[in-house]
């Protein structure tokens, strides 16, 4: 509990740090003007939504291997946390999309593969909700979520391979050295962290709501 | 309430153009995109962690109604 507590503790101290920075330190783009600083939100919540999708391959590989509830537990949890931070991704780009390409969205490869990755995960959850009782729903989501997670890289290689208006990555092993300036890249660096212990913490409680989801629903069948 | 909460935050986003409605997209005019980001940021956080309560309290209901049951059983 006290490690839970810490987590939400250092995220909330994270948070009100990168305010900080992004309103306060951070220098204003010369070509995007304030709009920028949505980055500092829109990349973090997208990288830490491919970890969440690391971590449900994690958990179905888990799961498949040693049939250990935990693991598919551990899964589920992390897929619902990645799609609420894919569904943020994809609203915190419209917002950025619209002042700066005049549009909402456009079916740009990079948007498009997010947007499919959204489907996929959706899709995983959807499966859990409504596949039949037993361990079947629980081995169909975990192949759904080793296969799902194949559109991650293609997400991320997108803007390289597909040349088009999203710019391409920033951060990363694609990043062209010197593409941020030092104060962005801190910037970032710390809405990573805050977001990332943000997601520690909801994975946390959400593993444990979900295992005492299954536990009620065992004891339910035995006693009926 | 979870439906209503839910329907709140669709009605929100499906909004959100209509009350940024702006076609000037030069200097201070991005505010309110950067405000907008923030707002739905924390709406989402708030939002799931409220669901994640809700679902709590829903399982607390559900084991009290269970031990009842298996205390009744048990007691016939």
């Amino acid at each position: 509990m006290t490690g839970r507590l810490t987590l939400l503790g250092s995220s909330g101290v994270l948070m009100m740090l990168l305010l900080a920075l992004i309103f306060l330190w951070v220098p204003t783009d010369i070509v995007l003007g304030i709009s920028q600083r949505i980055f500092y939100f829109h990349v973090p919540m997208a990288l830490v939504a491919f970890l969440a999708f690391g971590v449900v391959v994690v958990g179905s590989i888990g799961y498949l291997w040693k049939k250990s509830e935990r693991m598919d537990a551990l899964a589920y949890a992390a897929a619902e946390i990645g799609v609420l931070f894919t569904t943020l991704m994809l609203i915190t780009g419209m917002l950025w999309a619209k002042p700066v390409w005049g549009v909402w969205w456009t079916w740009s490869p990079q948007l498009t593969t997010s947007l499919i990755l959204w489907f996929i995960y959706t899709a995983y959850l959807m499966i859990r909700s409504y596949a039949p009782q037993g361990d079947q729903g629980a081995r169909y989501g975990a192949v759904m979520g080793i296969i799902g997670f194949v559109d991650v890289p293609i997400v991320y290689m997108a803007a390289k391979w597909w040349r088009d208006v999203h710019p391409e990555a920033v951060v990363g092993p694609l990043a062209d050295e010197g593409s941020l300036e030092s104060k962005m890249v801190i910037a970032f660096l710390v809405g990573l962290l805050a977001f990332t212990t943000l997601f520690a913490y909801l994975l946390m409680e959400r593993y444990t709501l979900r295992r005492q989801e299954s536990l009620v629903e065992r004891l339910r069948y035995s006693h009926v | 309430m979870s439906k209503r909460l839910a329907a709140l935050v669709v009605i929100l986003i499906l909004l959100t153009p209509a009350m940024l409605g702006s076609n000037h997209t030069e200097g201070e005019d991005y505010l309110p995109f950067l405000f907008a980001v923030f707002a739905v940021t924390w709406v989402a956080f708030f939002g799931y962690a409220f669901f994640m309560t809700r679902k709590q309290a829903d399982l607390k209901r559900e084991i009290d109604i269970l031990r009842q049951s298996i205390e009744e059983s048990e007691e016939t």
